[in-house]
């Protein structure tokens, strides 16, 4: 795994081949509402950040911009060396961006193997038998079912995704985003709401991920953030507040005093 | 589905298809009739159903994508156009209404595309009313002779038969192909399609463009069975009753339009004329599917036969979910295949 290198005021310049994604100065304003002030990051292709910070920090703001469901106000967003400041979600998606969502977003009323085929066939670039019935040994289905027995639901591919636990939702959401083969994952509080059964599931689930794969991660569990990541970054108010290495977040006291609560 | 059941499933759809064939020879020319009626508005029916319970969008307005296509056979025969020349007419109204439609409504969903349809199909009705130069206005355009070969009642059945089984066998085809996965998926969540990639519109507009080649078949065969087409063929009734076919068949359903489109038919020609209020007793057949069968009468049916089933042996959901978690040793072993 390549060490991920970020900062929170300027980018250092790194060559557009190594980065994965590269944010200068990025803000949203929601009317008279900061919700992201001057966020500047550089994630290098297989780096590892997490981002923290409480509630109304701006994570998620942060998140829905680097994905495209949301523009930013000012500053740049650069994808694998290409500046998608003005592209949609759709196309940004197309160049290798999967995300999973903070409350589960899958098709309710499909199977769980219908979930993750209709995630493998949306950017395979084979031809398909378009108009044609789905078969078993179709192409889009053996790969579904290969990341089921991935995430561990190779049992549940009948079942409708209404009749899955919570955390078989999120491992669902983590196994549609990684059947597309993203070069960038963001994964939006995978842990949340899940029993300490599940987040072991999930924690292993997290470390066998593609070791290339570029990986940003909002989580309020900090034990698992801080375990699967190389840096974090801590917004505050949607200013970035700290960088470093987990241990360095740790001991940092204007991380403890806004985030863990600490008032030394 | 086991082979047993696939066995029954397959006898009972072929013995329905082998009874739907003799009834001509059975049947008096009224009831004979009565069945093409059915049959056609089962066919229009299916369209809106392919894009209702695929797609999850309604359309308001698909009687004017039916029309159109009457319309343009109507007015081809008018002009003393061949058979060819006036299907080829009928082909192009229906694929100009169905990529007006699509390009209309390609960006809504839910309440937006039912009203968006709704106006579309209002539009055609405005042309049909207004330009009476072509269309006939209010007086329509009346004397369109079937062609000969199907001339004859019973003849007509049958090739309304056959449209009916053709356009079921291809949507059943389309609903289980990687784009009918698609629709579904739209259906279900639009954000995360787009968030997976999909280009959300183009899909939508080839969904109309499908459902639009189902009405204008439709749009045909209801001009060539009753001879005469005017603009309440594009009304908002028409759309709306055949949007309450599909509701009361059950949406998403295979059948449920051809249920659906019988009742309603049975309800207008038969009950009509023995109990003036009709529509009031389809009203409260409807409210009652609504409250004891939301998913309409053929999905309420597969409900009960599911629920029937599970209690005779399947076991409950609860059990399996008990395997939910991945023995370590198999996690392992997936790994050392990457």
């Amino acid at each position: 795994m390549s060490s991920a290198s970020v900062v929170s005021s300027s980018p250092a310049p790194v060559g557009d081949e190594e980065t994965a994604l590269v944010l200068d100065g990025v803000t949203r304003r929601f009317g008279g509402l900061m919700a992201l002030s001057g966020v500047s990051l550089i994630l290098p292709r297989g780096g590892r950040l997490a981002v923290i910070g409480p509630n109304g920090a701006g994570k998620t703001t942060l998140f829905r911009l680097i994905s495209g469901e949301m523009r930013a106000s000012d500053g740049t967003i650069r994808l694998f060396g290409e500046d998608v400041s003005r592209v949609g979600e759709r196309a940004r998606a197309r160049r290798g961006i999967a995300r999973t969502f903070q409350v589960s977003n899958l098709f309710a009323d499909l199977s769980v193997l219908d979930n993750v085929r209709i995630a493998a066939q949306a950017r395979s670039s084979r031809p398909r038998r378009f108009w044609w019935p789905i078969g078993d040994r179709d192409a889009y289905t053996l790969r579904a079912r290969e990341m089921l027995d991935r995430v561990g639901l190779a049992q549940r591919g009948g079942d409708r995704v209404a009749d899955l636990s919570h955390g078989e939702q999120r491992q669902l959401e983590i196994a549609m985003a990684l059947v597309v083969g993203p070069r960038l994952l963001l994964l939006d509080e995978p842990a949340a709401g899940l029993s300490a059964a599940e987040r072991k599931v999930l924690r292993r689930l997290l470390e066998e991920l593609p070791e290339g794969l570029s990986l940003l991660l909002i989580e309020h569990d900090m034990s698992l953030a801080l375990e699967l990541v190389d840096h974090v970054l801590c917004l505050d108010n949607g200013v970035p507040l700290a960088y470093g290495t987990p241990d360095e977040i740790r001991a940092n006291p204007a991380v403890q005093a806004v985030y863990l609560g600490r008032r030394d | 589905m086991s082979a047993r059941t696939a066995v029954v499933k397959w006898t009972v759809i072929a013995a329905l298809v082998a009874v739907a064939f003799v009834l001509p020879y059975v049947l008096g020319s009224y009831y004979v009739s009565l069945l093409s009626i059915a049959l056609v508005a089962a066919i229009l029916a299916s369209s809106i159903n392919v894009l209702a319970g695929n797609a999850g969008l309604v359309s308001l307005g698909h009687a004017g994508i039916a029309a159109a296509a009457g319309y343009g056979l109507a007015w081809a025969y008018r002009q003393g156009w061949d058979l060819w020349g006036q299907l080829g007419m009928a082909l192009l109204m229906t694929v100009v209404a169905s990529v007006l439609y699509g390009l209309i409504s390609m960006r809504t969903r839910g309440i937006s595309f039912l009203m968006v349809t709704l106006a579309a199909g209002m539009i055609v009705y405005g042309i049909a009313y207004r330009w009476s130069s072509v269309t006939g206005g209010t007086n329509g355009l009346p004397g369109i002779r079937r062609p000969a070969g199907i001339a004859e009642y019973w003849q007509f059945y049958f090739l309304v038969l056959l449209a009916f089984l053709i356009v079921t066998i291809a949507l059943i085809v389309v609903g289980r192909s990687s784009f009918g996965l698609t629709l579904k998926g739209i259906r279900d969540s639009e954000t995360r399609m787009v968030s997976l990639g999909y280009n959300v519109p183009l899909y939508k507009f080839g969904a109309m463009l499908v459902s639009g080649a189902v009405a204008g078949i439709a749009g045909v065969l209801a001009v060539w069975h009753s001879e005469f087409i005017s603009p309440v063929a594009a009304g908002f009734q028409e759309s709306a009753m055949s949007m309450i076919m599909v509701a009361l068949g059950g949406i998403g359903t295979v059948l449920g339009p051809l249920v659906g489109a019988g009742l309603v038919v049975a309800f207008q020609h038969m009950l009509s004329s023995v109990f003036e209020r009709w529509q009031t007793l389809l009203g409260v057949l409807f409210i009652l599917s609504v409250i004891f069968a939301p998913q309409g009468i053929v999905g309420g049916v597969s409900d009960l036969v599911r629920r029937i089933r599970r209690r005779s042996g399947t076991p409950p959901r609860e059990v399996l979910a008990v395997q939910f978690h991945p023995d370590p040793q198999h996690r392992d072993t997936s790994r050392k295949d990457k």
